[in-house]
């Protein structure tokens, strides 16, 4: 894998470039392609207070549906209301779970099968808080953020996926 | 100014575009009624409405400038 170092920020530029700028700043959303990065790279841990580092990533899935098979997603979203409740979800993490840092990034558009949809990093001083944050962050992430995918088949055709009520 | 009223994933293809402007419209439910007329498919539908970015339930007064969304059952991730 070909890295590239910029500032504390590693981009893998075999993946295209993660806006690692738009994570920082708050924005959560993006139409660019979320790469592999090295995480521990851009999140502070510099004082190595920290033990533990959790990161998930939501892959796009070769589904086989009654539809048909599953070949990319395009997600639509409430782009500025999408923003604001994953604010809102992670001041509750802050709340309720001791963790250090915690990064989101969901991508929108286009997603074919095999890339990273949504991406998730949870810096803490103690794994089980990092772990319970990051599984209270993704429900969340499903339940309450507006967006949605509309799942392209093989043969062209597409089904908007049920969701959560 | 009007209301932009919005709308997001099986939505847009009842409706068939992303938004609908309304010169003056008086509630949410207004809103409602006048697209349950014009577009029947969306009688079957289930969503829910959001007001300027929040979720609202039952019925809101509209004020010049505000934005409505419809929104379909949530399915990110």
């Amino acid at each position: 894998v070909n890295y590239q170092k910029k500032g504390n920020i590693t981009i893998d530029k075999d993946h295209g470039t993660l806006n690692i700028r738009k994570i920082l700043k708050g924005k959560y959303i993006t139409d660019e392609r979320i790469c592999y990065i090295q995480i521990h790279d851009f999140l502070d841990n510099q004082d190595c207070t920290n033990g533990s580092l959790l990161t998930f990533r939501g892959i796009v899935r070769r589904d086989k549906t009654k539809y048909g098979v599953v070949k990319e997603i395009i997600y639509d979203a409430y782009v500025e209301m999408a923003e604001k409740e994953i604010q809102k979800i992670k001041q509750n993490a802050s709340k309720n779970f001791e963790f250090d840092e915690i990064h989101i990034i969901h991508r929108i558009g286009k997603v074919s099968v095999g890339e990273v949809s949504l991406l998730v990093a949870v810096l803490s001083p103690h794994r089980r808080e990092g772990i319970r944050a990051i599984e209270y962050v993704i429900e969340e992430i499903k339940k309450r953020v507006p967006i949605w995918k509309k799942e392209i088949f093989e043969d062209g055709s597409h089904y908007w996926v049920d969701g959560n009520v | 100014m009007g209301v932009r009223v919005l709308f997001f994933g099986r939505l847009k293809d009842i409706i068939g575009k992303e938004s609908i402007i309304f010169d003056s419209i008086e509630d949410i439910d207004s809103v409602r009624r006048n697209l349950f007329d014009s577009f029947p498919g969306m009688s079957n539908e289930t969503f829910a409405v959001a007001l300027n970015q929040e979720i609202v339930n039952g019925n809101k007064k509209i004020s010049d400038g505000d934005e409505i969304a419809f929104l379909p059952p949530i399915a990110g991730g």
